[in-house]
């Protein structure tokens, strides 16, 4: 069926509709993408704007939840009374618990580096502390050199939990160079970091992250993390290989004192984009605050337009495949029907061609009428002809003999001219009478035989006799220059003596008619067929015109006669008689001149 | 086949002279007694168009006054001697005689110039033919 369907045009009608199908595809695949990329752009930058302003607003909760802190603190270094430990430890503990959601404690240190006092801890305790020496910590040295104060970044203590140390410098009223010791806050990296996260929207969906101005990560997500620095190992390895390049630089970026927002892409496409916000305290710049917002929502209409997109092409594509089977039935449905037509106009051409058949045997038909009008025609012409001719000396004679017999004569003389005159076309009429008597008994099949034995060499000789009487009688000078030779033979033969009489005069009055100078020789042979029956052929030869080409085809037919008297009929009811005595008459042209007749009729 | 040519008689010399040529002999006869009875008409007849072409073209112009011919005979038949004639001397007067059943069509086929009133039926009644060759004769 696919060959006979792909012809050459319905190739490219095939062509065209897949073309236009996968077409139609790719331009809704593409507008869908461009659509799912303007909404996921859109998606994107409200992401931004919304982690921007988020950001800054956590930095200042930071900044909101760490200043009292520093408050405290500073209050608390100028109000510590070395002298009464006791009732500084109240406020101090009072303080812890105005700050306990983001403070673990407070701590009063000395000069040499030894604990006063911890907030919440009975001095009993503290007591037992007092040997641990803290002069080489950072949160103790920089405010002793600096007489400023200090903000530690994620620092690890000895129970592995990432603590952020805050401390004042403890300065003599007095004497603002008499460094008497500090008072720092230890806060809980987690809980900073848990807190900043509660307070993220949750619309963010992100991460919050803390770093120092020196790039040492406070807080992160990752808590393994915490206290490491962005450019070493640790963080490194966990930063994907394929983002490490625009990660660092904008992390590097980020340290400078600036706010920003940046896109990371991430791997798979997605979006995160990473807002920073410097955080200064005491107008220093200390930390960098860090939220990481991913595209979900974005990533997540790119996943729907990414679906719809895939729908709307599937869709396309089915419309297309249905479209092409549509196309596909409807081209062999052509196909069909164009067979079917061809199917009809072959019946038609059929029907047509037997329709012309038809005509041309209707043609043959009229033709064998006309064939046969003319032949009727012919016919009443010859017999016209054949009638008219004897009558004019028969009737002239006796006109001319009837006339002396006006003159009262009872005799008139009659000379011999004018008797054989009248006898001869009286006889030439009779032949005529009985000749178109043979064709009626021959064309109503009323030929009827009278079969007797008798000797062929009789009527052979008679009929040499009637021949020679009959040439004497018209035209005594062809007797001399004509001799027909006949070698006498008995052979006797079961037929129609008188038919067979009438054939062989009838030949042998031919031979004569066309042979007005030379011989004419009968003779007859016996022979037998296959089947062992006996045959007698009779040959009448002469020396004359021979037959002439044109009619040898249709000679024994009625009327193919070339001569210039006669019926025409002679040889045609010789055939019908030699044919009645299931044999067969035929004829043909001598080498030399004339022609030779031939019968042959079964011997009995 | 030999001619028969009458050799004229010089006291008919004043007579209409007319050929008459057939193939059938008896008509022949019957036609030149019949005519010559009359004593107004001198007939030669010749029994095939070869030996009346052959006499035609023998004698000087306007010997024969009239030419009666067969249409059907051996060799050369009525319409090729007419026309052989019409050839040598077109103002010659010949007229057909025949057995056949005439129609005009047929012959104008055969030749157009031929007028179908120039045709002469078989069997002929002998005052009508010479009733005919008078007229001829007048034209």
């Amino acid at each position: 069926m696919l060959s006979i369907i792909l012809s050459r045009n319905n190739v490219f009608l095939l062509i065209l509709v897949i073309g236009v199908g996968v077409s139609l595809s790719i331009l809704s695949y593409h507008y869908s993408g461009l659509t799912a990329d303007q909404i996921s752009e859109i998606a994107s930058s409200d992401i931004r704007s919304n982690a921007i302003i988020e950001t800054d607003g956590l930095s200042k909760t930071l900044l909101h939840i760490i200043d009292p802190v520093s408050t405290n603190l500073e209050i608390l270094s100028k109000i510590v009374n070395y002298s009464n430990i006791d009732e500084t430890k109240i406020i101090i503990d009072a303080v812890q618990n105005s700050t306990k959601s983001l403070t673990e404690g407070y701590y009063w240190i000395d000069e040499n580096g030894r604990i006063v006092s911890i907030s919440n801890v009975n001095s009993s305790i503290v007591k037992s502390y007092s040997n641990i020496d803290l002069s080489n910590r950072e949160y103790f040295v920089i405010p002793k050199e600096t007489h400023a104060s200090y903000y530690s970044s994620a620092i690890e203590s000895i129970d592995k939990i990432p603590r952020l140390y805050i401390s004042f410098p403890i300065l003599d009223n007095s004497d603002a160079d008499n460094f008497k010791g500090v008072i720092v806050a230890s806060i809980k990296i987690h809980e900073l970091g848990r807190f900043l996260q509660s307070e993220l929207a949750p619309q963010v969906a992100g991460n919050v992250g803390l770093m120092d101005k020196n790039g040492v990560i406070i807080y992160g997500s990752n808590p393994s993390l915490i206290g490491k620095y962005y450019l070493g190992e640790e963080f490194q390895s966990l930063v994907p290989e394929e983002i490490r390049g625009p990660y660092n630089s904008l992390l590097a970026r980020s340290l400078k004192g600036f706010a920003g927002a940046e896109d990371l892409i991430l791997m798979g496409g997605n979006k995160t984009t990473i807002t920073y916000q410097p955080v200064f305290i005491g107008g220093k710049y200390l930390w960098t605050l860090f939220v990481s917002s991913p595209h979900q929502l974005a990533a997540e209409v790119g996943v729907l337009i990414n679906n719809q997109k895939n729908f709307s092409t599937l869709m396309i594509l089915i419309i297309g495949a249905v479209a092409l089977g549509i196309a596909f039935l409807i081209l062999s449905w052509n196909k069909r029907l164009e067979s079917a037509v061809n199917a009809r106009t072959i019946e038609l051409r059929d029907a047509n061609n037997s329709l012309i058949n038809y005509n041309k045997l209707l043609e043959s038909a009229n033709e064998k009428l006309s064939i046969h009008d003319r032949m009727q025609k012919e016919f009443i012409n010859i017999a016209a002809h054949e009638l008219r001719t004897p009558i004019m000396p028969i009737l002239g004679d006796a006109i001319f003999l009837e006339k002396q017999f006006e003159d009262g004569k009872t005799e008139v003389k009659v000379d011999r001219e004018q008797v054989s005159s009248i006898i001869r076309n009286a006889k030439r009429l009779r032949r005529l009478a009985s000749d178109i008597l043979d064709i009626t008994k021959i064309e109503s099949q009323s030929l009827k035989l009278n079969k007797e034995r008798f000797n062929l060499n009789d009527i052979i000789i008679s009929c040499i006799s009637d021949i020679k009487a009959q040439i004497i009688s018209s035209d005594p000078d062809q007797l001399e220059n004509i001799s027909i030779d006949y070698v006498q033979k008995d052979v006797f033969i079961f037929a129609d003596k008188n038919r067979i009489t009438q054939v062989i005069f009838n030949l042998l009055s031919n031979s004569v008619k066309f042979t007005e100078k030379g011989s004419i020789s009968i003779s007859v042979e016996l022979g037998n067929d296959i089947h062992g029956n006996n045959y007698v052929t009779t040959s009448i030869r002469d020396t004359g015109h021979g037959i002439d080409p044109e009619i040898i085809p249709r000679l024994f037919t009625k009327f193919a006669s070339k001569s210039f008297e006669g019926t025409g009929l002679g040889l045609f009811i010789s055939k019908s008689i030699i044919i009645a005595h299931g044999g067969k008459i035929w004829a043909e042209n001598n080498v030399d001149s004339g022609a030779t007749f031939y019968f042959r009729i079964p011997q009995e | 086949m030999t001619s028969e040519v009458e050799i004229n008689n010089p006291s008919k010399n004043k007579l209409a002279r007319i050929m008459v040529v057939d193939d059938e002999k008896d008509i022949l006869r019957i036609i030149k007694r019949d005519l010559e009875i009359t004593n107004e008409f001198q007939v030669e007849i010749f029994s095939s168009g070869h030996d009346a072409l052959n006499s035609f073209r023998a004698h000087e112009s306007g010997y024969y006054d009239v030419i009666i011919t067969d249409i059907r005979m051996p060799r050369m038949n009525g319409f090729e001697l007419y026309r052989n004639i019409k050839e040598m001397r077109p103002d010659t007067k010949i007229a057909f005689i025949t057995a056949f059943e005439i129609n005009k069509d047929e012959f104008t086929k055969v030749l157009p110039s031929i007028d179908v009133k120039d045709f002469i039926i078989k069997p002929i009644d002998m005052n009508d033919l010479i009733f005919k060759i008078k007229s001829m004769l007048a034209s």
